[in-house]
C-alpha cells in the first residue's frame, strides 16, 4: 500500500492526472494523501517526520528524518506549474538541503519565517485589499501570531517623495533657524509635498498608520483572501509556499517561489516584506 | 423402621381384640348417659368454663388459629349445654370468627395478587435480571406459602423460566456488563437503520438500571500507568443519546458502581 | 554557609522546575489519545449536521441535536466558507450556521466523509490550552423529490480544536480530563 501510494504521489504529475469530478466515489481519496493539505504537514514533510498517508514519525522511529523519505517529500512539495521556480534551482535546493553533513529543517517555533495575508478593508466605503504580515512569536510558554507589519498602498502613497535626492524645490532653507521657522507654515500648506520635508532616513511606520484608521473609523475589516508563507529558514535560500487548490496531486501547500540569496540579501528581503530586522 | 415392625410383630392379637371391645361397650353405655346423667354442679362447671373458651374468641385475643378456634366452638356447641347465655356467647363467637376468616381470605387474595404480579414480571423479565437474582425473588414468594393453584402454575413457569435461563447462558441472565454492551450497540444499529422510536425505547430501558438520568459517566481515553486521561465527564442520559445520534458504539465498560439498591450510579467507559 | 546551602539548593530546584514547564509538550502517545479523542468530536459533528439537514428529522430531535452540536464549540466560533468564484469569505456563527442548514429547501442531504484525515501538532498558546487543526474532506449532495441530485459540492474542512486539561473532584476522587473543544472552521470549496 506504501508503495502503490509513492508511486502515485511521483507518477501521476509526470504522466497527468485526469481533470475529472473530484469525489464522484467517496472511494477515490488519491488527491487529498497527496495534497500538502496544512502547513503542518509542510513542515513535517520537508523534515522527514511523517510517512506517505500523514502518520508521524517521532524521534526514534525508523524513517523519521530520512534522507531518502525527505528526497521524495521535497521534490512532491514544489508547485509544477510555477514558472518562479526552475528546475536547476529546485535540483540544488534539495541536494543543500538535505546536505549529510549540515542538513536544514523548518521549524515552526523559531524565526525566519512568517505569514503574508491578502485582505480586504472598506476603507471609507471604497472596498480595498491590504497586506498583514505576521509571525510566530512566544509568549509564557505559549505562541501566537503577532502583526508585524502592514502593506496598504494609499499609506505608501503618502510618502512616495521620501529621500527624493532629485528634488531641488521643496526643502526648508538651512538659514530658517534665523527666522524662528517662520517659513515652516507654507510646508503644511501643500499636504501632497509634506513628504519631501523628512530627513532621509525616515522610515514610516505603516502599522501605527493602519491602527490610527481603524481606530478612527475609517477602516473595517471584510475578509481574508488570500495566504502565503515566506520561509528564510534554509541556508542560502528564501522561498515563498502558497495554497494550489486544483484537482492535483500537486495540490496544497507548495514552494511558488525559490530564490538563492546570501545573508544580505535575504535581510534586504525581509526588510522589504516587513520593515523590520 | 425395622424396630416399629418388630414391635407390631410382638403384640398379642388376641388381648388386644378383647381389650377393644371391652372400651366400646364401656364406652356406649357412658355415650348413653351423658346429658342426663351429669349432675347439675358438674355442669354448671363445664358450662362456665365453656364461657371462659369462649370468651378470648369472642375478644379476638385467642392465641390458637382461626382453625383451631373453630374446633373449640364446634365442641362447645356438640355438647348443647342449652344455656341462654352461653348460647348468645355462641353466636358471637361464630360471628366473630366468620368475620376472621372473611379477613383471612381477603389478605390472603391480596397476597396472591402481589405475588402474581411478582410473578408476571419475572416471567417476562423486563428489568433484565439474573437467573439468581429471579430465583431469590422466587424464593421469597414460595415461603410465604399461600397455597394457590394458579399461583403454583406461575411458580412452575418461573422455576422453568430460570432452569431455561441456567442452561442456555440465555439473554436475560447475562451480566449488567454485558446487557449494558448489548443496549449500547443496540441504540446505535436502531439509529443506524432509521429506526429512531426503537433507539429511544432501549434508551428509557437502558435508563432504568441507572439510579438516575445523571448517573456518571467517565470516559478513559488512554491510561498513564494509574493516571489515566479522561474525556469530559458526560452522564448516562447523555451519552445514550450521543450513541444515538452518532449512530455508534466505540467505546468499552470499563467499571460499573452501583448504589445500595443495585442500580448504577457510575459506568466507567474506556475508548477500544 | 547554611544560607548559602539553602540558596544554591533553591538555585537547583527552580532549575528543576525550569526543566518541567520547558518539557510541557505533550508525549506522542498522550498526544495520539487526545488526536483520536479530538477526531471523534470531529466525526460527532459531522453526524449532527446530518441529521440537522435531513428534513425528515422531527423539529424537536432538530432542536436537540442542534443544542449538543452547540455544545462541541467554544463561544464566538465562526464558519468561514469561499466557494471556488469567489474571493470572499463568508463568515457564519456556529448556530447561525446550523439554522440555515435545518433551513435548507432540499428533500434530503446526504454528507458523506473522505476517510481521509490530518491532525496537525498541537500547539500551546501563551493560555496553556493546546490548539490544533484538523483537516477532514466531505461531500455534500442536496436531493429534490422530483429533480433528484441538484446540488453537490466537496469541501476541505479546516476545524480548530482546543484541548486543555482540566481536574474536577467527583466523589473524592480526582479526576483529570481533556476538555476538547472545537472552533473556527475554514470550509473550502475543492476544485471541481
Amino acid at each position: 500500500m506504501r508503495i502503490f501510494t509513492w508511486v502515485v504521489l511521483f507518477l501521476l504529475p509526470v504522466i497527468g492526472f485526469a481533470q475529472g469530478s473530484i469525489g464522484s466515489l467517496t472511494g477515490d481519496e488519491t488527491v487529498f494523501y497527496a495534497q500538502t493539505k496544512q502547513m503542518n504537514q509542510f513542515f513535517l514533510r520537508f523534515n522527514g517526520e511523517e510517512d506517505v498517508k500523514g502518520k508521524r514519525y517521532y524521534s526514534g522511529d525508523p524513517g523519521y528524518r530520512d534522507v531518502k523519505v525527505r528526497k521524495k517529500f521535497l521534490n512532491i512539495l514544489f508547485d509544477n506549474s510555477s514558472p518562479n521556480v526552475n528546475s536547476d534551482s529546485k535540483f540544488v535546493f534539495i541536494d543543500e538541503a538535505l546536505n549529510k553533513r549540515n542538513p536544514s529543517f523548518l521549524d515552526f517555533y523559531s524565526k525566519g519565517w512568517f505569514a503574508e495575508v491578502t485582505t480586504s478593508f472598506m476603507y471609507k466605503k471604497e472596498k480595498v485589499n491590504l497586506i498583514l504580515y505576521l509571525k510566530i512569536e512566544k509568549q509564557l510558554n505559549g505562541y501566537k501570531w503577532v502583526i508585524s507589519n502592514v502593506y496598504f498602498d494609499r499609506f505608501e502613497s503618502w510618502f512616495t517623495h521620501l529621500n527624493d535626492t532629485a528634488n531641488l524645490k521643496y526643502f526648508i532653507h538651512p538659514m530658517s533657524h534665523e527666522l524662528d521657522f517662520m517659513n515652516l507654515h507654507k510646508v503644511f500648506k501643500e499636504p501632497e509635498t509634506l513628504d519631501y520635508y523628512f530627513e532621509k532616513e525616515y522610515q514610516p511606520d505603516m502599522t501605527a498608520l493602519f491602527v490610527m484608521e481603524i481606530k478612527n473609523g475609517n477602516l473595517s475589516f471584510v475578509s481574508v483572501n488570500n495566504v502565503k508563507f515566506h520561509v528564510f529558514q534554509v541556508q542560502n535560500w528564501y522561498f515563498e509556499i502558497s495554497y494550489f487548490n486544483r484537482n492535483d496531486v500537486n495540490s496544497g501547500w507548495l514552494i511558488s517561489n525559490l530564490l538563492r540569496l546570501n545573508d544580505k540579501d535575504k535581510k534586504d528581503l525581509m526588510r522589504h516584506y516587513t520593515h523590520l530586522n | 423402621m425395622s424396630e416399629i415392625a418388630r414391635k407390631i410383630k410382638s403384640i398379642r392379637w388376641q388381648h388386644v381384640m378383647f381389650t377393644l371391645l371391652m372400651v366400646l361397650m364401656v364406652a356406649g353405655a357412658d355415650s348413653c348417659k351423658s346429658t342426663g346423667k351429669l349432675s347439675k354442679k358438674e355442669r354448671k362447671a363445664q358450662i362456665e368454663n365453656a364461657k371462659k373458651e369462649l370468651q378470648p374468641i369472642i375478644n379476638g385475643t385467642s392465641t390458637l388459629s382461626l382453625d383451631e378456634q373453630q374446633r373449640v366452638l364446634n365442641g362447645i356447641i356438640d355438647k348443647n349445654y342449652n344455656d341462654p347465655i352461653l348460647n348468645s356467647l355462641i353466636i358471637e363467637a361464630q360471628q366473630k370468627l366468620k368475620a376472621a376468616f372473611a379477613d383471612q381470605q381477603k389478605i390472603k387474595a391480596q397476597k396472591v395478587d402481589v405475588a402474581r404480579a411478582a410473578l408476571y414480571d419475572m416471567l417476562l423479565n423486563k428489568d433484565n435480571k439474573s437467573a439468581d437474582e429471579l430465583e431469590k425473588e422466587l424464593n421469597a414468594i414460595k415461603s410465604q406459602n399461600l397455597k394457590d393453584s394458579d399461583l403454583d402454575e406461575l411458580i412452575s413457569k418461573v422455576e422453568q423460566k430460570i432452569r431455561d435461563m441456567r442452561s442456555s447462558g440465555g439473554t436475560a441472565n447475562i451480566p449488567v456488563k454485558n446487557q449494558l454492551m448489548n443496549a449500547f450497540s443496540s441504540i446505535a444499529n436502531a439509529a443506524k437503520s432509521g429506526n429512531l422510536s426503537q433507539a429511544d425505547n432501549i434508551i428509557q430501558k437502558t435508563l432504568q438500571l441507572f439510579s438516575s438520568d445523571d448517573a456518571l459517566v467517565l470516559i478513559i481515553i488512554s491510561r498513564n500507568g494509574n493516571d489515566p486521561d479522561y474525556d469530559k465527564p458526560t452522564n448516562i442520559k447523555r451519552y445514550l443519546n450521543l450513541l444515538k445520534d452518532t449512530k455508534a458504539s466505540k467505546n468499552d465498560i470499563d467499571a460499573i458502581m452501583t448504589d445500595a439498591n443495585g442500580k448504577i450510579k457510575e459506568l466507567d467507559l474506556i475508548k477500544m | 554557609m547554611r544560607k548559602l546551602l539553602s540558596l544554591i539548593m533553591m538555585v537547583c530546584l527552580f532549575a528543576v522546575a525550569n526543566r518541567v514547564v520547558a518539557q510541557d509538550s505533550l508525549s506522542p502517545q498522550r498526544k495520539q489519545a487526545i488526536d483520536s479523542l479530538a477526531l471523534e468530536k470531529v466525526r460527532d459533528l459531522s453526524k449532527y449536521i446530518s441529521i440537522i439537514g435531513d428534513k425528515t428529522t422531527p423539529w424537536s430531535d432538530a432542536q436537540r441535536v442542534i443544542e449538543r452540536a452547540a455544545e462541541l464549540f467554544m463561544e464566538n466560533s465562526e464558519i468561514g466558507v469561499s466557494s471556488l468564484g469567489k474571493q470572499d469569505v463568508n463568515y457564519y456563527k456556529v448556530r447561525e450556521y446550523f439554522d440555515r442548514l435545518m433551513q435548507l429547501n432540499y428533500d434530503k442531504v446526504t454528507i458523506d466523509w473522505y476517510k481521509i484525515q490530518y491532525v496537525s501538532d498541537l500547539v500551546r498558546q501563551p493560555d496553556g490550552t493546546y490548539v490544533g487543526i484538523i483537516t477532514i474532506y466531505q461531500r455534500f449532495q442536496a436531493f429534490d423529490k422530483e429533480k433528484g441530485l441538484v446540488y453537490e459540492d466537496t469541501t476541505k474542512k479546516d476545524i480548530t480544536v482546543y484541548v486543555k486539561r482540566k481536574e474536577t473532584q467527583i466523589g473524592g476522587r480526582l479526576i483529570n480530563f481533556w476538555d476538547v473543544m472545537l472552533g473556527d472552521i475554514r470550509v473550502k470549496e475543492t476544485s471541481k
